[in-house]
């Protein structure tokens, strides 16, 4: 339809101006929102990357363990960092991009967002991190405690360098060096393997678990001070 | 809620002037449209307001037209102030005039209140090939009426 035709439609429909719709939009109330429809909300503004990584690696793990009938535990303990990386930058998108104080003057906090986020990514990756022992385990040699402690230990240390990085470091360069930081976390996983290959039989299994559970902690306080950050920027 | 509530507000309105021809009326309609909208809990925030809003409203028109059968004829349309697109306007209107209730509406939702396709599909119960088959078709009587009175 032409331009011209569209405006002449709009002028034949158009209707008297409304009297009361200052009025009323004044005191119509705000429509109200559980937390549940709230982070399922947010769902939908993670980005698909971070969807695609997950879903890839399962892949991935799926191929080499059902199909190849391989060992795929060293595999997925060297790529599992890289999904933990787009967990670290899907919570610091807002400050690289430069979007912090305008994300803290919408609707919803700043940090409500964030932890909504954190929230549904986290879930995500326990799904898939239940989802992979059991491949991985499957050709391997440890229990499946132990194997996910293998694939654990190296996303926690991912996720703990990642969130110390974000929060020292502002823009798209901490994007930048959070991948670096898997790169380095991902090789080194392997090397470790290779070169003190006896850390891994069944006699320091406890350990590796221990490990998980420091890291766990330490993955637990980075977060907090990445919330309390957000905090400090209101009040600034 | 994510809609921009003063742009729906409008096109709501101007929604309920069509089929109700009274100012006063049309504002009550679209006010208690949006209030039916706010109360209910049912309606999960999945992009889909104004196709919950326009259901609403058309609702209400319908059940306030049923109320109030014998209501005396329609205000007149303001007529647009000294343009020199008056003449043409009321050639339009007289032209919309002529074609059906549904395809005057189907116009309107698509042009004016630049509805989805889906959208109207869903409100008036047809598909969306239906949609575009009937507006073109309303389109086509528009203009040939216009050709006819050299206001093409």
């Amino acid at each position: 339809m032409r331009k011209k035709e569209r405006q002449a439609l709009r002028r034949a429909f158009a209707a008297p101006p409304a009297q009361r719709k200052a009025a009323f939009l004044q005191q119509l109330p705000a429509p109200t929102l559980t937390s549940r429809q709230f982070v399922l909300g947010q769902t939908a503004y993670i980005r698909k990357g971070t969807w695609l990584a997950s879903v890839g690696l399962f892949a991935v793990a799926w191929c080499v363990a059902v199909w190849l009938k391989q060992d795929v535990v060293w595999l997925i303990s060297a790529l599992f960092p890289f999904v933990a990386v787009t967990a670290v930058i899907e919570g610091a998108r807002a400050d690289m991009h430069g979007m912090t104080e305008l994300e803290m003057a919408a609707r919803f906090s700043h940090k409500s967002v964030l932890l909504a986020r954190m929230t549904i990514v986290g879930a995500l990756h326990v799904v898939l991190l239940c989802l992979l022992s059991p491949l991985c385990w499957l050709h391997g040699s440890a229990t499946m405690l132990h194997t996910g402690a293998y694939l654990l230990a190296p996303y926690l240390l991912t996720t703990v360098l990642g969130l110390h990085t974000t929060r020292k470091l502002h823009g798209k360069e901490a994007g930048y060096v959070c991948l670096v930081e898997a790169a380095l976390v991902s090789v080194g996983n392997l090397l470790f393997r290779v070169v003190f290959s006896t850390l891994f039989l069944p006699l320091y299994a406890d350990r590796w678990l221990l490990l998980c559970v420091l890291l766990a902690g330490l993955t637990a306080y980075e977060y907090r001070k990445q919330i309390d950050q957000t905090e400090e920027l209101v009040w600034n | 809620m994510s809609i921009d509530v003063e742009e729906q507000y409008d096109k709501i309105y101007r929604y309920c002037y069509f089929r109700l021809h009274r100012r006063e009326l049309a504002e009550d309609i679209t006010q208690e449209t949006f209030l039916r909208f706010y109360a209910q809990e049912q309606y999960q925030e999945t992009g889909k307001a104004m196709r919950y809003l326009y259901t609403i409203a058309r609702n209400l028109c319908i059940d306030t037209y049923k109320k109030q059968p014998d209501e005396p004829l329609p205000e007149e349309l303001e007529q647009p102030d000294g343009t020199e697109a008056v003449l043409t306007d009321l050639a339009l209107q007289e032209a919309l005039r002529q074609l059906e209730t549904e395809q005057q509406e189907l116009l309107l939702l698509r042009y004016v209140n630049e509805a989805s396709a889906a959208d109207i599909a869903d409100l008036l119960g047809i598909s969306r090939f239906a949609v575009y088959r009937k507006t073109n078709r309303a389109l086509k009587q528009l203009r040939a009426w216009l050709r006819e009175e050299d206001f093409a």
